[in-house]
């Protein structure tokens, strides 16, 4: 009976979604669960993904990126909540008959098939003619630069060309949707640079909606057009990798997006233009919007710190010994040491620094209020 | 260092020794057989190179009952062999999509420690319940109840390299769950079923304690030669035990050159 009742509610909300937004919203998760037992995978998200965005799923191991991705693939049949795939209910469909298509973290091609007939396979359900498959086969090939190799066997690619062999059966049928599990996971670092650049390159020509997982957050930022972050199954923050990067709203997102120094405190005074938090004996000059006696968290990330003469001024300033410096082409990196035993890293121009400073001297170090951010603690 | 090298190699050379011992434990008795049925004397021992002879092997296929046995030992083993290769490969489907795996597995696994005597006299007393006539059916029913634990265990050992993302990614691409298996896992499996298939035709062309319990006038290889045993006749008995002894060495070799034969041109596709 209760299940009748869900199913009414559901379909009530499907006809709603049918209307002008179905357009534009691609794939959508209302109180999306998955439990394993006693684990929780995936706890209430909810996410509307839009049309044709390329949007990037982003935590840390086992917060339930994966298993988000297979829901929406059809793998996994979520204990609680719906997911509409444009504007239908898919929440029970199978995955043969959705219309996402994945690319799986091991790209999962079929051994005992030569490049073009792993190409060809998931057209068989649309395509009769046989001619027309190797033709459309033969063309998804080529547009990811596999010209000539429909008769090579899959086991003998190089890594990189598996990668694209299973970008190509993908795209092949035209999906709406590609969904792409943790794809350059396997890659080795110079591939997997080339590679970031031509999936998105893929996404602009393609002009779908590209849905993907990834642990590290510098690919996330560098290729998505917005970034979800995920944290024990819990939707932390969607945003733009700008806006997740300038204005994390948790402390876990400005902790996981990019590095930042985090200073978790009280606010001591507040008023209309600045306030002052106290974190561990130090107090910190910090825009306002908490109120007094409110426990937030003060992020400061390496590159809006200034060190040494450029330090002077700054409306936070404090004295560091530098415990060590790493060269980073046009930057340095200081491992500094406040008085109160925080460590700090600033991240500064190479040629800003005038004055000689070495391991274990003492150096200001300050920053603005605007550079500075505070987060709910 | 050099006294823990010594000593590892006498310990090296000490398991050799052992594993060459058990081998031939376990395989002396056989071979033993195997060689005093091409002796013509009476009482059969080691035959001198010059009298190497087929006299026994001759003998057998003088017996007129023979023949029938040997057709009914051919039948009951192929009938075995495909109903236990077909029932092991749902086996190994179902196990794949359970949650319990272990407790599927046990219940599947524990026929094989019931002993051989209990299960035939349960079998005939249960046939017997149904109104079912002893007959080659009736063998070959037990056989493949006796088989089935083995040629499971083969064929979960092949599922077992099976990628479940492979599966997966047939589902993905459109194919509902029977294309995916005529696609995907048949081909990828086909080796494991084969070889279940072929445990189940030796174990049931071997197989005697059941078939001797649930056979009627039907004679299976292993009975008659128990029946020759018995009636005290001459040593073509052991012509006939050299006899299943090749076939059952000659399948094995079979299989296992059509194995190599697999790997080494996989290898060569693999580069
Ligand atoms: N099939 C499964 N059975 C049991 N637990 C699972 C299963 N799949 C995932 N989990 C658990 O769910 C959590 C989330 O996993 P996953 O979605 O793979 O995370 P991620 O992809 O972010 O690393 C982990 O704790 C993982 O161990
Ligand atoms: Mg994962």
């Amino acid at each position: 009976m209760a299940d009748g009742i869900g199913d009414k509610k559901s379909k009530q909300q499907s006809e709603e979604l049918m209307g002008k937004e179905a357009r534009e919203v691609n794939v959508r998760l209302v109180d999306v669960s998955k439990r394993f037992g006693k684990i929780v995978a995936v706890d209430s998200l909810s996410l509307d993904i839009e049309n044709g965005e390329f949007l990037i799923l982003l935590g840390p191991s086992g917060s339930g990126k994966t298993t988000t991705l297979r829901m929406i693939g059809g793998f996994e049949v979520p204990s609680g909540g719906e997911i509409y795939i444009r504007g239908k209910i898919v929440t029970n469909v199978p995955p043969n008959r959705r219309e996402t298509r994945m690319v799986f973290q091991d790209l999962a091609l079929f051994p005992h098939m030569s490049v073009g007939k792993n190409v060809e396979y998931g057209l068989q359900f649309t395509e009769r003619d046989k001619k027309k498959r190797r033709l459309l086969a033969g063309n998804s090939l080529a547009s990811v630069s596999l010209d000539g190799f429909y008769n090579r066997n899959v086991n003998t690619l190089s890594g990189g060309e598996r990668q694209r062999v299973a970008l190509a059966r993908a795209l092949v049928t035209q999906p709406p949707i590609l969904l792409l599990d943790e794809p350059l996971g396997a890659l080795d670092e110079k591939l997997r640079e080339q590679t970031q650049v031509e999936l998105k390159m893929m996404h602009r020509e393609l002009g779908i909606t590209f849905l993907m997982v990834t642990h590290n957050q510098e690919e996330a930022l560098s290729m998505s057009t917005r970034v979800a972050v995920v944290n024990e199954g819990r939707l932390e923050q969607v945003a733009s990798p700008e806006v997740l990067y300038e204005n994390p709203e948790t402390v876990f997102v400005a902790g996981f997006v990019g590095t930042a120094k985090l200073f978790k405190g009280e606010i001591i005074e507040d008023s209309a233009e600045k306030s002052k938090l106290f974190s561990n004996r130090i107090e910190f000059f910090v825009p306002s919007g908490f109120r007094k006696g409110e426990e937030t968290t003060l992020v400061v990330r390496p590159e809006r710190i200034k060190l040494g003469a450029e330090a002077e001024g700054k409306e936070n300033m404090f004295e560091a010994k530098i415990q060590d410096i790493l060269y980073k082409g046009p930057a340095l990196e200081y491992g500094l040491i406040l008085n109160n035993g925080e460590k700090i890293r600033a991240r500064v121009d190479s040629k800003s620094i005038t004055e000689t400073s070495s391991i274990g001297d003492t150096i200001s170090i300050g920053w603005d209020i605007k550079d500075c951010k505070l987060v709910r603690s | 260092m050099r006294r823990a090298q010594v000593r590892s190699s006498l310990e090296r050379n000490g398991l050799r020794v052992l594993v060459a011992l058990t081998i031939a434990f376990i395989f002396t008795p056989s071979l033993y057989l195997l060689i005093i049925s091409f002796d013509p004397s009476l009482l059969p021992g080691i035959p001198a190179w010059n009298e190497i002879s087929l006299k026994w092997y001759r003998e057998l296929f003088q017996q007129w009952r023979l023949p029938g046995a040997l057709k009914q030992a051919a039948l009951d083993a192929s009938l075995t062999a495909v109903f236990t290769g077909v029932l092991a490969l749902f086996a190994g489907l179902t196990y794949r999509e359970l949650k319990n795996k272990a407790y599927f597995l046990a219940l599947l696994i524990f026929p094989i420690f019931i002993p051989g005597v209990v299960m035939g006299l349960s079998l005939s007393v249960f046939f017997k319940l149904l109104h079912l006539r002893p007959s080659l059916w009736t063998v070959v029913l037990s056989h493949t109840l006796y088989a089935l634990p083995f040629a499971t265990i083969v064929i979960l050992v092949s599922f077992s390299s099976l990628k479940e993302s492979l599966i997966e990614a047939s589902h993905d691409l459109g194919a509902g769950k029977f294309k995916t298996f005529k696609d995907v896992i048949f081909p990828l499996t086909r080796n494991g079923i084969l070889g279940a298939a072929l445990f189940g035709f030796l174990l049931a062309l071997n197989e005697f304690i059941r078939a001797y319990m649930v056979s009627g006038w039907q004679e299976t290889l292993s009975i008659y030669m128990f029946g020759q045993m018995k009636s005290g006749a001459d040593p073509s008995i052991y012509a006939l035990a050299g006899l299943i002894l090749s076939i059952s060495i000659l399948l094995i070799l079979l299989a296992l050159l059509y194995y190599a034969f697999i790997r080494k041109r996989s290898a060569i596709t693999e580069g």
